[in-house]
């Protein structure tokens, strides 16, 4: 577990509720270090998506705290902390708007103000981590679904941010194209919070699991023990890595 | 392929063709936004029994097909939709001036004819006009050239988010259409019954999509307008300036002259006509 004063993500008794009588979120604590890997499963509905949002404020209006590389998330402080908080949405096309990649993945770093021919080092350097160098000139409407989730993670990346936080990263994606992704986000500098059902991505890619049921954090702990835990898993209705499976 | 997925790749297709590396394209988007600019404005001013004159203005849309690599065919098809439009605003004319303005043969062509046709051909000119706009200069480019005139960003920012938001719009109308049809397989269109909940089930699914796109854009630093390096950090290097104000130079004298002098007239008289 991180330390607390090295954590780069606090996030202490958090509670959400999209309307009053529905809480989708309760009492969320946890914390992450510098480059630490955490996987955040939950079946459908558990809240993996909502607390995600939360971290980069797209949801607003929760109890709690939430500190981002040190900076605390209010409306204030929206920009600093998206600053340095990357996020990568379940569905990619909805994500890539500009007409072709390069610009798609120019447009963080100019908005922040970045200059030109550091905005070009940021966008070869952003391609050329998730291997999408040759997709710079195309229009992302003639990308393939792994390819507009490769260029999705680098509209990230090209901000070189602390935290990069992805929802179901995998859904989608043919086996190839998910072992690709798993290679990446293994080679991905910083901290990362991954928020999947999909076991065997967190298996592969994660050091450690938040288990979510109902909007609670039931489990928190390495993915050794986590994983293996068949009864736990059941119980969340969760399974096994198909890898695991195998080997019982 | 459906209508929709076909005006989807219409749509893209004109994209690609604006981000060609011919040297049309490569011209600022100011010097082509300010010529078609032009273009409308002069084919405006022409008198409405001035047809001949009207015609010399085609001059520039042709020229632009051809050093663009456009299609006329692929256009017309693209316009086809307008056109009807276009043909509509002086229908009514050959009904209220009916005075005789000369003969072919035996038939007589009055006022209201030719200015109907007058009517006709500046609507054309002004389509042509956007047409060939669009097709050599990417969006952005024009809405930069939109801001450099002064345009209020929130205008320019409304025109990039509708031009960004059509393509949504339609992608989940082909979905919600192909729902329907699958599960209606003997209905050639969609039943009026469903018409209603159809729209605002695509208008809800619609706001969904354009509300995560939003999203999106506003944690890549978006505050309401589009950073405006954008265009010229990828398009910059590439739009030749001196070759730009040597083309506005030279089409805006061309146009202006053909506004000028009359030149049908001159042409006429050289073959004695």
């Amino acid at each position: 577990m991180a330390d607390k004063n090295e954590s780069c993500l606090l996030v202490r008794n958090v509670s959400f509720a999209y309307e009053k009588k529905y809480p989708v979120l309760h009492e969320i604590s946890f914390e992450a270090a510098p480059g630490e890997t955490v996987g955040i499963a939950g079946a459908n509905g558990a809240g993996k998506s909502t607390l995600l949002k939360l971290l980069v404020g797209l949801e607003t209006g929760f109890e709690g705290s939430i500190e981002i590389c040190g900076i605390r998330l209010d409306k204030k402080n929206l920009a600093a902390v998206r600053r340095h908080i990357g996020y990568v949405f379940q569905d990619s096309d909805s994500q890539l708007f500009m007409t072709t990649v390069e610009e798609d993945v120019a447009f963080a770093p100019l908005n922040y103000g970045y200059s030109a021919d550091e905005t070009k080092k940021r966008v070869e350097n952003a391609l050329r981590s998730v291997n999408a160098e040759h997709l710079a000139k195309k229009p992302v409407y003639r990308l393939s679904g792994g390819e507009k989730r490769l260029v999705s993670i680098a509209t990230i990346l090209s901000l070189t941010p602390e935290v990069v936080l992805m929802d179901e990263p995998s859904s989608g994606l043919d086996p190839k194209n998910r072992r690709n992704l798993i290679g990446i986000i293994r080679d991905l500098p910083g901290t990362k919070l991954i928020a999947s059902h999909d076991m065997d991505l967190l298996w592969d890619t994660c050091s450690r699991i938040l288990l979510i049921r109902d909007g609670r954090i039931v489990c928190d702990g390495p993915a050794d023990d986590i994983m293996r835990n068949e009864e736990l898993l059941r119980e969340n209705d969760l399974e096994l890595p198909l890898s695991l499976q195998g080997r019982r | 392929m459906s209508r929709i997925e076909k005006a989807v790749f219409e749509l893209n297709s004109i994209e690609d063709l604006s981000r060609q590396n011919r040297w049309v394209n490569r011209l600022h988007p100011s010097v082509k936004l300010l010529l078609t600019l032009l273009l409308a404005v002069l084919a405006v001013s022409f008198d409405k029994y001035n047809l001949p004159g009207l015609l010399g203005l085609f001059v520039y849309p042709l020229f632009v097909f051809i050093a663009g690599g456009l299609r006329f065919k692929d256009a017309l098809r693209r316009l086809w939709i307008v056109l009807p439009l276009v043909v509509v605003t002086g229908i009514t004319n050959p009904f209220f001036d009916r005075q005789v303005q000369f003969y072919i043969g035996n038939f007589a062509v009055t006022g209201g004819m030719v200015s109907m046709a007058t009517l006709i051909v500046k609507g054309i000119l002004c389509v042509l006009g956007a047409y060939i706009l669009i097709a050599t200069t990417p969006i952005e480019g024009i809405c930069r050239s939109l801001r450099a005139f002064r345009v209020p960003k929130t205008i320019v920012t409304v025109i990039l988010l509708i031009y960004r938001y059509v393509t949504v719009l339609l992608q989940e109308a082909d979905r919600v259409t192909n729902a329907y049809l699958l599960r209606a397989p003997s209905e050639k269109g969609i039943g009026i019954r469903a018409w209603g909940p159809l729209a605002g089930g695509l208008l809800l699914r619609s706001m969904d999509r354009a509300q995560v796109l939003y999203e999106s854009m506003q944690l890549r630093g978006f505050d309401g307008e589009f950073p405006e390096g954008l265009h010229a950090l990828f398009y910059e290097g590439r739009d030749n300036r001196r070759l730009s104000i040597i083309y506005f130079a030279v089409w805006a004298v061309i146009l202006v002259l053909l506004r000028i002098v009359p030149v049908a007239g001159i042409v006429g008289s050289v073959f004695g006509i």
